[in-house]
């Protein structure tokens, strides 16, 4: 394996050459690899023994695998462009997260507040993930996006998809794993995509931001009301008829979420966003 | 010869101030011209507006001939601009290299081999090439800049709109920047705003002035100096006002304004002429 030279021991010149040709493998590769470090001759025997064309050759391929770019940019371009900053794909994450943890947790404690509150406040999950998508913490790179051929609402959609797209499976499963009647607890899927629809309808013209603060809460205010009359009542009849699960409630979601599409899809070249000063 | 901007009483306003009044300027293909102007003046509100991401409050503004108010028109002038913002942004996460990757996916290039290729030729036109492998945020603000240049700079547009380009550059940086921008007025045409005479004087073929939202100047560097002649003299009074003069690297005091009888004229420079105008000065005859 090795020979004894008046410095010292050195590797053997066919173990360096099946080195350099890739052929060593195992305990012999790892014992050549751990002589070259501390060996400067065997390093300079090696290097010597590659023909100049061949390391020019590997240099060239080590340059080409520094100069790769990074994980991020070797992503497909649409997925790129929805996924916006790594912040936002961790807040679509953690919201999901917390979409199905808290309120299965609060259930477990005590299971009708818990399940009336979540059918309260879910619809303010998916309107919230609607503004993030919105908003800058999404954009990568904010004014300089301004001018392009792409900046538009299809980019601020794509961000909303993913996001919508994380959270309102997490909330459905939530009201699956829920005590009470499914029918009753999706009863805010409806008005939560409305809200989402009618934040980015109010995006082609204004920062969106306070048009969600006041949705979630005259929604939150609007079932609270309804609960407080049921607070006694059984979990079914507490969610059975509140005011979530009315047909007007419902309908309304779906007449506000039908114009809103609309007005998003004669508006979709308009983004307030970035423009407004 | 077509024009690449062309505007007719455009005006902006924001609530009651008037950012830019009723403005007609025409900027035909080709060469590098400058916008000058003190801060408030209407320069990033008027070329917000060209760059399309802005709209006016009344007026027409055409670019390529396009209306950037129409949706279809305004991508089209889109995908022939390159805009530098005053104040660009960059995710300090991101890698040099994939700020200005992503901005191309933006420009529609999609093609990621092709996109990859420009992106590392506008990286090297700025003298990014060692750095664009380095986070954003260990970039230094001059370097951010030129991130940022090197995104306007993707896919060699036929128009550049370009604020303060020259921000938070060292010189040798600006003289590097005046080179690309000198060569892509060669085939292009390039519009930037700066403070900074020295850099309307260096490589501008056109010099605007605009000041209260209008355009007060249009014409060459040497015209604008020009405006000072027989206006600029060496100032003996011992009792100089520092709006109006200043010392020289020679050491004599240069004075501004309607000279006293007898002075002694010095030959003026742009920035004699600017300031003129920028501040108001008399200028007798």
């Amino acid at each position: 394996m090795s020979t004894q030279h008046t410095g010292g021991w050195h590797a053997a010149h066919d173990d360096l050459l099946a080195y350099r040709e890739g052929h060593l493998h195992g305990a012999a590769a790892d014992s050549v690899e751990a002589h070259l470090l501390r060996c400067a001759d065997c390093r300079a025997a090696l290097a010597t023994s590659v023909p100049a064309e061949e390391q020019a050759a590997r240099w060239d391929r080590l340059a080409v695998a520094i100069d790769r770019p990074s994980r991020w940019s070797r992503r497909s371009t649409w997925l790129r462009l929805a996924a916006g900053t790594p912040e936002l794909a961790t807040a679509a994450v953690s919201l999901a997260v917390a979409f199905v943890v808290v309120p299965l947790a609060a259930a477990a404690l005590d299971p009708r507040p818990a399940t009336a509150w979540f059918l309260a406040l879910a619809p303010a999950l998916p309107v919230a993930g609607t503004v993030l998508g919105y908003r800058a913490v999404a954009d990568p790179v904010g004014a300089l996006a301004e001018a392009t051929p792409l900046h538009s609402f299809r980019i601020v959609l794509m961000r909303v998809a993913v996001l919508l797209g994380a959270l309102l499976p997490a909330g459905v499963v939530a009201s699956l794993l829920l005590p009470g009647s499914a029918v009753h607890l999706l009863g805010w899927v409806l008005p939560a995509l409305a809200g989402s629809s009618l934040v980015l309808a109010v995006g082609t013209r204004y920062d969106p931001i306070w048009m969600a603060v006041a949705l979630c809460g005259a929604w939150a205010a609007t079932v609270a009301v309804g609960m407080d009359r049921r607070r006694l009542a059984p979990l079914g009849e507490a969610l059975d008829g509140l005011v979530v699960n009315t047909f007007a409630v419902q309908a309304v979601a779906v007449a506000v979420a039908a114009v809103a599409v609309l007005h998003l899809s004669r508006h979709r070249d308009e983004l307030a966003y970035g423009a407004s000063a | 010869m077509s024009a690449v901007v062309a505007t007719r009483g455009l005006t902006r306003r924001f609530g009651r101030h008037v950012a830019v009044a009723d403005l007609d300027l025409r900027i035909d293909r080709g060469g590098v011209v400058g916008l000058l102007g003190p801060n408030g003046s209407g320069k990033t509100t008027l070329l917000r507006m060209l760059a399309t991401v802005l709209s006016p409050s009344a007026g027409e503004v055409e670019v390529f001939g396009l209306d950037p108010t129409r949706s279809d028109e305004r991508t089209a002038i889109r995908r022939r601009l390159g805009y530098l913002p005053q104040e660009p942004t960059l995710y300090a996460g991101f890698t040099a290299f994939d700020v200005v990757d992503y901005v191309a996916v933006l420009k529609e290039m999609t093609d990621r081999a092709v996109r990859q290729d420009e992106v590392r030729r506008v990286l090297g036109a700025v003298g990014l090439t060692d750095a664009m492998h380095k986070k954003v945020r260990t970039l230094s603000g001059g370097m951010r800049q030129r991130v940022a240049i090197a995104c306007a700079l993707l896919g060699t547009p036929d128009l550049l709109v370009l604020d303060e380009p020259a921000s938070g550059l060292d010189p040798d940086q600006r003289l590097q920047l005046r080179s690309v921008l000198s060569a892509h007025g060669q085939s292009g045409t390039v519009l930037l705003s700066t403070h900074h005479t020295t850099e309307v004087a260096a490589f501008c073929q056109r010099v605007l002035v605009l000041l209260d939202g209008t355009v007060r100047f249009d014409g060459t560097p040497a015209e604008l100096a020009h405006l000072a002649e027989g206006h600029v003299w060496v100032d003996r009074s011992g009792t100089h006002d520092p709006t109006r003069s200043w010392v020289s690297a020679d050491g004599t005091v240069r004075a501004i304004g309607s000279p006293p009888a007898g002075a002694e004229l010095l030959e003026p420079t742009i920035d004699d002429g600017y300031l003129l105008l920028a501040r108001g000065l008399t200028v007798a005859g």
